[in-house]
């Protein structure tokens, strides 16, 4: 199986302060890789810096076996939700993802892939009266419109309802079974518990341990969480 | 071309254009006020009572407000962006930032000069016609007149462009749309009152001045690209 995503040795500091510390792992083609830890453990840092919105200080990020520099064209194959979408207020949903598409060089039907977020209905309505909610969809609409390779989402089901939950889990394991390598970042155990093939948690910068979902699920049981917050708490105030 | 089609999607370019003919407007009412003042009134300053006066005086003004109209524009689309979230969005296409930098630059500024250039040589126009329909024409406009204002209007679209381009640097700098407008401000009142100092020189004036503004704004906007290439956010 190919190697989506390689970190390396990677480290990050601002000033003195280092956010990730030598941190390594993989993410091979199709797998829906979740990255936990608490506030602050660097999970959106290492996120950004895969997706060359912040440098490495030191080590190696290979994304699609390159290695990811100045060039930008692996970004094609990129989607990604990083913090809260932001958008375009005046326009309405079709006319951003098509603005979205025409950057990235690529074409791909609209209303088919509003649909499959749940957003079928909101015509020509402008992205200023969207909730929270529509904004997370349309943010999600948009990172796998171009039908990347990798996608990148960082905490994408805040702000949405239960069911709107569920419906965004299925999708991920649909697009990850289509073939599509998902980075999922959270720190609600939860969440990362039914949708995640593999976890990895990461503590003062750097991945502490990682484990296989389903291994660990059949091994712990419903302690799985218990396990799971039992070693974060043993970890997480632990200095790089 | 496609870059500069999907920049225009982002604003709303008629706000832009409704803002420029509100300047226009503006400009030639106080026009039509000096003309009439210098024929009628007890001021017999050369600014209101000669052709060149006027056209001094409604270049200064248009470049002035065009140098805040550039600067507003380039606070919505370059300094906002890069400052603030959609910076992130900016970044993760797979498109030179350099490359976007240029295109929104070069929409800001292409869309100051021609609204400035064609303000001008309108407020000029309606200016000429008002002073025949009342016959108080100021003095002979002379033979060189109109290619006088085209050249002028040219060059006051050019000043209002690079007014607009090194505050937008100023303002990217600080992380302000607000110190990007006050910078605009400041520039715009000493540039346009070096205009109108010298009415019978204007054309000199100018040039010197958008030379030395080009200078500036061209070195500006090259350290401006260079921090967006390496900026992290």
């Amino acid at each position: 199986m190919n190697t989506v995503v390689e970190v390396k040795g990677v480290c990050k500091r601002y000033g003195n302060n280092e956010v990730i510390g030598h941190c390594d792992f993989q993410i091979p083609e199709g797998e829906i890789y979740g990255l936990l830890g608490i506030n602050g453990a660097g999970k959106t840092t290492l996120m950004k810096m895969i997706l060359g919105l912040q440098r490495a200080d030191e080590g190696k990020i290979s994304v699609l076996g390159r290695e990811i520099d100045k060039n930008r064209e692996y970004l094609a194959q990129v989607g990604c939700v990083i913090e809260t979408p932001v958008f375009y207020e005046h326009l309405d949903a079709s006319g951003l993802l098509a603005m979205h598409l025409a950057y990235m060089g690529r074409s791909a039907d609209i209303s088919a892939v509003l649909r499959l977020v749940g957003l079928e209905d909101v015509g020509k309505k402008p992205i200023s009266h969207y909730s929270l909610g529509m904004r997370q969809r349309l943010g999600l609409a948009r990172a796998v419109i171009h039908r990347p390779r990798l996608l990148v989402l960082d905490e994408p089901l805040n702000g949405l309802d239960p069911i709107a939950i569920t419906e965004m889990r299925e999708l991920l394991r649909k697009l990850s079974a289509e073939g599509m390598s998902i980075l999922l970042s959270s720190h609600i155990i939860g969440e990362l518990r039914y949708t995640a093939d593999r976890i990895g948690i990461l503590s003062a910068g750097c991945i502490r341990q990682e484990f296989s979902v389903e291994e660990t699920v059949a091994k712990y049981g419903e302690s799985f969480e218990e396990f799971v917050v039992g070693y974060m708490r043993r970890n997480a105030y632990e200095t790089v | 071309m496609k870059l500069y089609e999907l920049e225009l999607m982002k604003i709303r370019v008629s706000t832009y254009l409704r803002a420029a003919a509100g300047i226009c407007a503006c400009v030639l009412a106080l026009g039509i006020t000096c003309l009439f003042l210098g024929m009628y009134g007890q001021e017999k300053e050369l600014l209101l009572t000669t052709w060149s006066g006027l056209y001094a005086l409604e270049s200064a003004l248009t470049v002035g407000c065009f140098g805040v109209f550039a600067a507003v524009f380039a606070a919505k689309v370059i300094v906002d962006e890069y400052c603030g979230k959609k910076a992130m969005l900016l970044f993760t296409y797979p498109v030179s930032r350099k490359r976007i930098l240029h295109v929104k630059s070069r929409m800001i500024a292409g869309i100051t000069m021609a609204a400035a250039f064609a303000g001008n040589m309108a407020d000029m126009g309606i200016l000429y016609l008002v002073s025949r329909v009342f016959g108080i024409s100021p003095d002979k406009s002379g033979r060189y007149f109109v290619i006088q204002v085209l050249l002028s209007s040219l060059l006051t679209g050019v000043l209002s462009a690079e007014i607009g381009t090194i505050a937008t640097v100023i303002g990217w700098k600080k992380r302000s749309m607000t110190v990007t407008i006050v910078s605009a401000v400041i520039l715009v009142c000493f540039v346009p009152n070096l205009i109108a100092s010298q009415p019978e020189i204007i054309g000199w004036t100018m040039l010197l001045a958008a030379l030395l503004l080009g200078m500036a704004a061209g070195l500006t906007r090259h350290m401006l690209t260079d921090g967006i290439e390496e900026m992290e956010v």
